[in-house]
């Protein structure tokens, strides 16, 4: 099973990880999920595949009640980001699933109905739960052509997608980077063949470098957090995106 | 028709049958495991409550007329009592674990029998593998089996929390018993009422979602 961990708490507002599951087969590549939390409403970013659905279920139970999640957010169109849509909205059918216009008729082929999408525009949009700011930030080509990122504010986490994303081994089960040399390289040949403009990438960096951000919590592999956010952003400005290695 | 194709085709609408009726007798949906596993966490929260009541109404009764013996024992009874029902708590969300697992993976197999159902009604030729329909009448038996052993932990849970109810009036009695005009210790014991009150209100909950 997955193991679910608080990474931020102020009050009745919560970060929970969801992230490595011993017993999830090989031939699926491995995801983080995140639940933001304010009082009674709760909101999961990148809600996974549908192979991964009770795994991810049952981590989110064993740290809080699941039907408190009211919203998704799908950073762009691929399975292992949303594919399980249609088992969340069984659950909780007045489910509402925030993601690019540009997939507003693609993902429903996972499922849902026309009330459960709320498309964001090309520029980003805010919403409020409960008592926080929520910011989907527009990461667009990186690698989706409509890929957004999702920004708290107040506690200075951008969730960040594919962006940061390394592949660990198995027994690698830190949720947080610890040695960010060591780690940096296993995120390099995932970000050079999946991250598909340079202009696009350096629009991301000089656009997240405004932000305060603490915490940069990608889809796979582990947290970035304080200097090594910063480290980061300017190691993937300088890295060159887009190849096809020969090997 | 050859015998062996007589026989497939038989055995297909079978299938067919069989993927229709998956599941009819099997109401418990996602949402009703997850409310019991709320519930759970509730009764342990209030087991925990108990054993801190119980505690300060041990230090509190140094202060009452005679050292309060009695009610000093049964407080240290009800300290047992809460432990108890800890255990048999802990037991009881293993099963809860395995059945909020299971019960998401039931999800996910429902899903695909709706597709397949849907497939299957629109066009004869279609019919139901015979694996698929016994990986799904697999994925029921282990519901089943886990749902039946639940409801027996629950039934334990409650014969443990008659005697934490009967501890409570015996909580009672031997407070009213100690009080005197400077100090009394029945606001404790209406504490200790209400947590075992509340823990019980959450196991019927419980019951009545399994009963449904």
């Amino acid at each position: 099973m997955k193991k679910s961990q608080v990474i931020f708490e102020k009050g009745e507002h919560q970060w929970i990880m969801v992230a490595r599951d011993p017993e999830k087969p090989n031939y699926l590549i491995d995801t983080n999920e995140f639940v933001i939390k304010s009082g009674h409403e709760a909101l999961l970013t990148d809600p996974g595949g549908m192979e991964i659905f009770p795994a991810v279920f049952s981590a989110i139970s064993q740290i809080m009640d699941p039907r408190e999640i009211r919203q998704l957010f799908a950073s762009h169109q691929d399975p292992d980001i949303i594919s399980s849509l249609a088992l969340w909205i069984e659950f909780q059918p007045e489910l509402i699933c925030h993601l690019s216009w540009l997939w507003g008729s693609f993902i429903p082929h996972f499922g849902g109905t026309d009330k459960t999408f709320s498309t964001i525009p090309d520029q980003g949009k805010t919403f409020r739960m409960n008592n926080i700011e929520l910011e989907c930030v527009p990461a667009h080509y990186l690698h989706s052509s409509g890929n957004f990122h999702l920004y708290d504010k107040q506690a200075k986490i951008l969730f960040s997608g594919d962006i940061g994303a390394a592949l660990l081994a198995a027994d690698e089960t830190n949720f947080v980077v610890s040695d960010f040399d060591k780690h940096i390289e296993k995120a390099r040949g995932f970000h050079q063949r999946w991250m598909g403009s340079n202009e696009a990438k350096l629009q991301w960096c000089e656009r997240v470098t405004t932000m305060d951000i603490e915490m940069l919590c990608p889809q796979h592999g582990a947290i970035y957090q304080g200097q090594d956010v910063e480290r980061f952003i300017n190691w993937f400005a300088e890295l060159p995106v887009g190849l096809l290695s020969d090997k | 028709m050859t015998e062996k194709q007589l026989d497939k085709s038989v055995l297909s609408k079978t299938h067919a049958s069989e993927l229709k009726h998956l599941g009819v007798n099997y109401s418990l949906s996602l949402s009703d495991v997850a409310e019991v596993h709320h519930k759970m966490k509730q009764i342990v929260k209030g087991s925990n409550r108990l054993y801190v009541i119980s505690l300060n109404a041990m230090f509190a009764s140094r202060s009452a007329a005679n050292g309060a013996t009695g009610f000093v024992e049964v407080t240290a009874l009800l300290r047992d009592f809460s432990q108890r029902l800890d255990n048999q708590v802990a037991a009881i969300t293993i099963k809860i674990n395995s059945l909020i697992h299971q019960s998401a993976a039931l999800i996910k197999k429902k899903r695909l029998n709706h597709l397949m159902q849907q497939a299957v009604d629109q066009s004869d030729e279609i019919t139901p593998p015979e694996k698929f329909i016994l990986d799904n009448k697999k994925i029921y038996e282990e519901i089943e089996k886990i749902s039946v052993e639940f409801t027996r932990q629950l039934s334990r849970c409650e014969r443990i929390l008659q005697i934490g109810e009967n501890l409570a009036v015996l909580a009672k009695v031997e407070a009213v018993a100690s009080d005197d005009d400077g100090h009394s210790l029945t606001p404790i014991t209406t504490d200790m009422t209400e947590t075992i009150t509340h823990i019980g209100e959450c196991l019927t909950q419980s019951q009545h979602i399994f009963a449904a």
